[in-house]
């Protein structure tokens, strides 16, 4: 019995990415040794905004029935354009409020597009696709040019004051908010809903609620990721979110997560979004220009997507 | 490419009358409001704007039609555009230059075709990915230069007050004419625009009629890819420079034209002739909010709740109870 | 009574699915649903699992009216399915598609362990290894996936059980341990609503049955009435049933014009052979699933045999769809709406699409050719209305019908492969719809009709093939050709 069940049991779908990490890790240090001695921290912090939204396009992809969310590129943009050209010129800027107002924005955001989605029935890539272009002109309608006047305490996200960088503490609250989210029955009915939905649905699951709520969890997540970018920009740049979309959606493909719904975690996503930042830091090492970095971003989500589709397929044949 | 065959819902009748008729009541709105349009000059602009639009989104239309998005043609027009003023200023031939951009949009065609229909992935990240790599490979082989000149003859294609031999039309305007004339031709009496509908609206039953839907996806990419590359090579004669970001505003003008023509995001119902109302539109409507002083972002912000609405009316889809 | 129907009727469309329902399910009693196919009991599941209202009427529990909302509102009165199909989820462990969808949105009804412990022992106790659990649903066998669809159920608190041809899978072992289990758990006064057509093993378990017919329920038998004789005399009720007339007598037909040689349909099925005679029309029967679907399939090129060959008389081989259409045979597909029409476009798009490229030249056509050729097509078929530019989804389900099989003659084939051409089409057309295929036939054209109705069969066909176990069982002919020799094939049993 023990044997059939390590015989037909599969690898955890995180494994590859995790493993690539620790490659490019290496690879990275061979390079440039201080990358070890702390010139990580530095890395990781620019990294932040994408493993943040790597995270929290997850859920959405988890859901299923074509779940993917385009916005939150231009929706932690355009947080982060109201916190830093809105909020903190009104002298708003204690950090609760502004935290409680991203994670609120955030979510307002994440229930627009569930709404549009699990209760309109719009598909979801062109119910993100309109709100990206919402979000997106928004922000450029509030904040033309860039700005860059933050409170004090901002510059905490961007600092070091322990072993970690302390947006790191950022990255694992964020993990720890969904870590407990996995211990509730929602993670189960996620995973159903996005697997099969008929089949959750037939057994009882409530697939419009779970759907939902899963785009209001990519909404607060990316509500974080909007005030992490605040930081890491030093102000607000409304051209600058936008950007994060395609590598949000390389960094779940990357990270494992099957596009189709179902298989996948916070952690893969994560890990995929580090792997891609990580692969932009070595060639930016290597003075690669800038310009390769599009092409690479590029080549790296169609690798991904493929690696996927042919995954899915070999599942599918079984 | 859709495979489950939703029972759709017609558009609405007074809808599909409207489109037509809706870009001669938007010009004269747009002649009360700036009476400065009504001109050779202020109609040449207007068209020349609208053939720019028109020309790129046949491929969005077609990519529409077949339930596929193309998001790889603001990407393909930045590639056309660069390599040509590149080209053309290193002393290649006009002709030469044009036969080098073709042969790149063919191979990017192929590529998002032939991707989206072999794994079965969705046309919107395959396009994506394959627009990133076009962006990326031009500047790299480009080293991001902007500079660089243009062909004379390519200023006055899209010159206003440009001509054509005896006409008083700029070039532009005319290959529009020309090419939605062959669009149109195609869609209605060739096998392969039968084919298009039939993918869009029923992909097995299509394979079933032994339509092959795999060479009329990677097809349609080809076409898509070329179309959104003439656009690229024309926008260098009115920006007189290159770059590689010109056809960024191209990437959701297209979809809107197509989805406010009335073409159904849902594959199988729609036509280029209401795409050519929708970019008639969509430029009047834009040119409008700019006359009246509203900006490029709010014009962005009212075309993504205008896609909204129109999907809301007639794009949805069905609820899971329905497909047990 | 526990859970009851009266008068209820349910429509899709035009369709009428269910036109009259009765049915009371009885505490502490395993009562049975039968009726042919398209009786409506797939209808009366999914009304009382909560995935469809009824239109007219209502489902009542504990006599009370309620409007079941969801699956889930279905299950809290006690009211659980297991459907035909094995709806599982691939990406979570068998453990998890036993619980999924009894929690609420994220509060857990119990902890995992007591959740292992009652899965663990729903498996044990259908015979299968607990150790299953940790697997997820790719890695099991269908019967292994039945299994837990029906350990699925087991572990909700059910008050009515609703197999709806859940055991078709199950090995002999298993289904007596599943039985004793239902008989065991009746006694506390908790129901089972059956639906299976397996006659003899229904009579192992029931109390009473309820036989549908047409979307209408004849009467409810004891189990001792329950003989299969009497089941299939209700379920067949010819003396009600406004049959269609034959066309005329059967014919014997001509030379062969196809052959099937050893074919196995299914990995482990019996092969069988079966050969087409040039101007016959062979009706294929058969419950759903038992090899009828894939028969039409195998000689259409759609499907490979698991083993032998399918040829033309010349002996040319039929590998694939495009190699059959090569060899003369053309397919009408059965799901008109997810195979065949194009929903979005014109009669005239929908019933040329096949014929266009011979149609064209260098790739382009003449819209007069083709309308020309169209217009042949829907007079020769009596399309209403007779409008090539009419949108198809504005057609009954019989024109539309009408309008595929034209796509299909309009590229005329030696053989035509009908697949349940019929379904949810009205008498009258049905009947002009033989007189059709009978003008073909006489022209020398090939037909072979699979249709789930046997009236329809005996009405329009020469010989029946029927399916059962993914075989052709038996072929009737001349004076065997009758609706019970062909209704007990069906059921497996020997003809009285």
């Amino acid at each position: 019995m023990t044997t059939l069940t390590a015989t037909r049991r599969s690898v955890p779908y995180f494994v590859p990415a995790v493993l690539a990490v620790v490659l490019m890790i290496v690879i990275t240090a061979l390079k440039a040794p201080q990358f070890l001695d702390g010139g990580w921290k530095l890395v990781f912090v620019y990294a932040s905004p994408l493993i943040l939204l790597g995270m929290a396009q997850a859920p959405v992809v988890l859901s299923g029935g074509g779940g993917m969310d385009l916005s939150v590129g231009p929706a932690a943009g355009l947080i982060s354009v109201i916190l830093a050209a809105v909020l903190i010129p009104a002298q708003l800027s204690v950090w609760w409020l502004i935290v409680l107002a991203a994670l609120l924005l955030g979510a307002a955001g994440g229930a627009i597009n569930g709404a549009l989605v699990a209760f309109v029935r719009i598909p979801p890539i062109i119910a993100t696709l309109a709100t990206y272009l919402v979000f997106a002109g928004l922000a450029t309608q509030i904040l033309a040019a860039p700005t860059g006047f933050l409170p004090r305490w901002m510059r905490w996200f961007t600092g070091t004051d322990g072993p970690l960088p302390n947006v790191a503490y950022v990255v694992l609250g964020v993990g720890l908010v969904w870590w407990a989210l996995t211990r509730t029955a929602y993670w189960r009915n996620l995973r159903a809903v996005g697997s099969n939905d008929r089949a959750a649905y037939a057994s009882g699951v409530p697939v419009t609620a779970v759907r939902f709520l899963a785009y209001l969890v990519t909404g607060v997540f990316t509500g974080v990721a909007g005030l992490v970018l605040t930081a890491v920009l030093g102000g607000a740049d409304s051209t600058v979110g936008p950007t994060y979309t395609l590598q949000a959606i390389a960094a779940v493909a990357l990270g494992g997560i099957s596009l189709a719904g179902g298989r996948g975690g916070l952690l893969g996503a994560a890990a995929g979004a580090v792997l891609l930042f990580l692969i932009q830091n070595y060639l930016t090492l290597t003075q690669a220009s800038s310009f390769v970095l599009q092409m690479v971003y590029g080549v790296v989500l169609i690798l991904a997507i493929v690696a996927n589709g042919l995954w899915d397929r070999r599942r599918k044949a079984r | 490419m859709s495979t489950i065959a939703a029972p759709r819902i017609a558009l609405p009748q007074l809808l599909v009358r409207l489109v037509y008729v809706a870009p001669v009541a938007l010009f004269v709105v747009l002649v009360a409001v700036l009476p400065e349009v009504l001109s050779r000059t202020g109609v040449m602009s207007l068209l020349v704007l609208a053939a720019l639009l028109g020309i790129a989104a046949v491929g969005q239309t077609w990519a529409i039609l077949i339930g596929g998005i193309d998001l790889s043609i603001p990407a393909t027009i930045g590639m056309a555009n660069v390599l040509l003023t590149t080209l053309y200023s290193q002393g290649w031939g006009f002709p030469a230059a044009l036969a080098t951009i073709a042969a790149v949009a063919v191979a990017t065609g192929v590529v998002n075709g032939a991707l989206a229909s072999s794994l079965g992935l969705h046309p919107l990240v395959v396009t994506l990915g394959v627009g990133s790599v076009v962006t990326g490979a031009v500047l790299v082989a480009t080293g991001g230069n902007t500079g660089g000149s243009v062909p004379a003859a390519l200023t006055g294609a899209v010159s206003p007050v440009g001509t054509v031999g005896p006409l008083p039309v700029p070039f532009a305007v005319l290959a529009w004419v020309a090419v939605a004339a062959l669009v149109l031709w195609v869609e209605r009496r060739a096998v392969f625009g039968r084919h298009l509908y039939a993918v869009g609206a029923n992909t097995r039953a299509a394979r079933l009629a032994f339509v092959r839907p795999a060479r009329v996806q990677i097809t349609v990419y080809v076409v898509s890819a070329l179309c959104a590359a003439a656009t690229g090579v024309l926008l260098a004669g009115s920006s007189g420079g290159a770059s590689v970001g010109i056809g960024s505003t191209y990437l959701f003008s297209t979809i809107t034209a197509v989805v406010v023509g009335g073409t159904s995001l849902l594959g199988g119902a729609g036509s280029y002739a209401r795409t050519i109302a929708g970019v008639l539109v969509t430029t009047e409507f834009t040119t409008l909010l700019i006359g009246v002083g509203i900006g490029a972002t709010m014009q962005q912000v009212l075309l993504g709740l205008a896609i909204l609405v129109l999907i809301t009316v007639y794009g949805r889809d069905r609820h899971v109870a329905q497909r047990l | 009574m526990l859970v009851s129907l009266s008068g209820v009727q349910h429509r899709y469309g035009a369709t009428v699915a269910l036109a009259d329902c009765r049915l009371e399910v009885a505490p502490g009693e395993v009562h049975a649903l039968v009726g042919e196919n398209g009786s409506g009991k797939s209808t009366v599941v999914k009304l009382l699992s909560g995935i469809m209202r009824p239109t007219v009427g209502s489902v009542h529990v504990d006599g009370d009216a309620v409007a079941l909302r969801s699956p889930a509102h279905a299950q809290r009165l006690g009211i659980v399915t297991v459907f035909q199909e094995t709806l599982v989820a691939d990406e979570l462990t068998a453990l998890d598609n036993v619980f999924a969808g009894t929690d609420g949105l994220f509060r857990r009804r119990r902890g995992a362990a007591a959740e292992r412990t009652a899965a663990a022992d729903a498996l044990s106790r259908l015979g299968a290894d607990p150790g299953l659990l940790s697997l997820t649903p790719d890695h099991l066998s269908l019967a292994e996936r039945q299994v837990l669809t029906l350990a699925r159920a087991l572990v909700r608190p059910w008050r009515l059980l609703i197999l709806d041809e859940a055991t078709s899978a199950l090995d002999l072992a298993t289904r007596d341990r599943l039985f004793a289990l239902l008989k065991e758990q009746t006694t506390d006064g908790r129901s089972v609503l059956f639906v299976s057509h397996r006659m003899d093993e229904m009579r192992l378990i029931i109390d009473r049955a309820t036989v549908q017919r047409s979307g209408v329920t004849v009467g409810t038998v004891t189990s001792d009435e329950a003989t299969p004789a009497t089941l299939l005399a209700m379920m067949s009720g010819r003396s009600e049933q406004a049959a269609p007339a034959r066309s005329g007598p059967p014919r014997t037909g001509g030379d062969p014009f196809l052959r099937l040689r050893d074919v196995a349909l299914e990995p482990g099925a019996e092969p069988f052979d079966l050969t087409l005679r040039r101007g016959e029309i062979l009706g294929v029967a058969g419950l759903d699933g038992q090899g009828g679907s894939a028969l039409v399939e195998t000689v259409a090129g759609l499907r490979r045999p698991r083993a032998g060959r399918v040829e033309t008389a010349d002996g040319v081989a039929i590998t694939g769809h495009r190699s059959a259409f090569a060899a003369g045979v053309a397919y009408v597909p059965g799901k008109r709406q997810d195979e065949g029409l194009f929903p979005t476009l014109d009669v005239a798009d929908n019933l040329a699409m096949a014929i266009l490229p011979r149609l064209a030249r260098r790739g382009f056509f003449r819209r007069s050719r083709v309308l020309a050729t169209v217009r042949d097509q829907m007079e020769g078929l009596g399309v209403h209305p007779a409008d090539p530019r009419y949108p198809i989804t504005g057609l009954s389900g019989g024109n539309a019908q009408k309008v595929l099989v034209g796509r299909w003659l309009a590229t005329e084939p030696d053989l035509l492969v009908l697949n349940d051409p019929l379904r949810g089409v009205d008498l009258g057309t049905k009947v002009e719809f033989y007189a059709l295929l009978r003008r073909l036939t006489d022209d020398g054209t090939t037909v072979l009709m699979l249709s789930t109705e046997l009236e329809e069969l005996l009405a329009a066909c020469d010989r029946i093939a029927v399916c059962a176990d993914h075989r052709v069982a038996t072929v009737l002919d001349g004076s065997a050709m009758t609706h019970d020799a062909a209704l007990a094939a069906m059921f497996g049993q020997e003809v009285s």
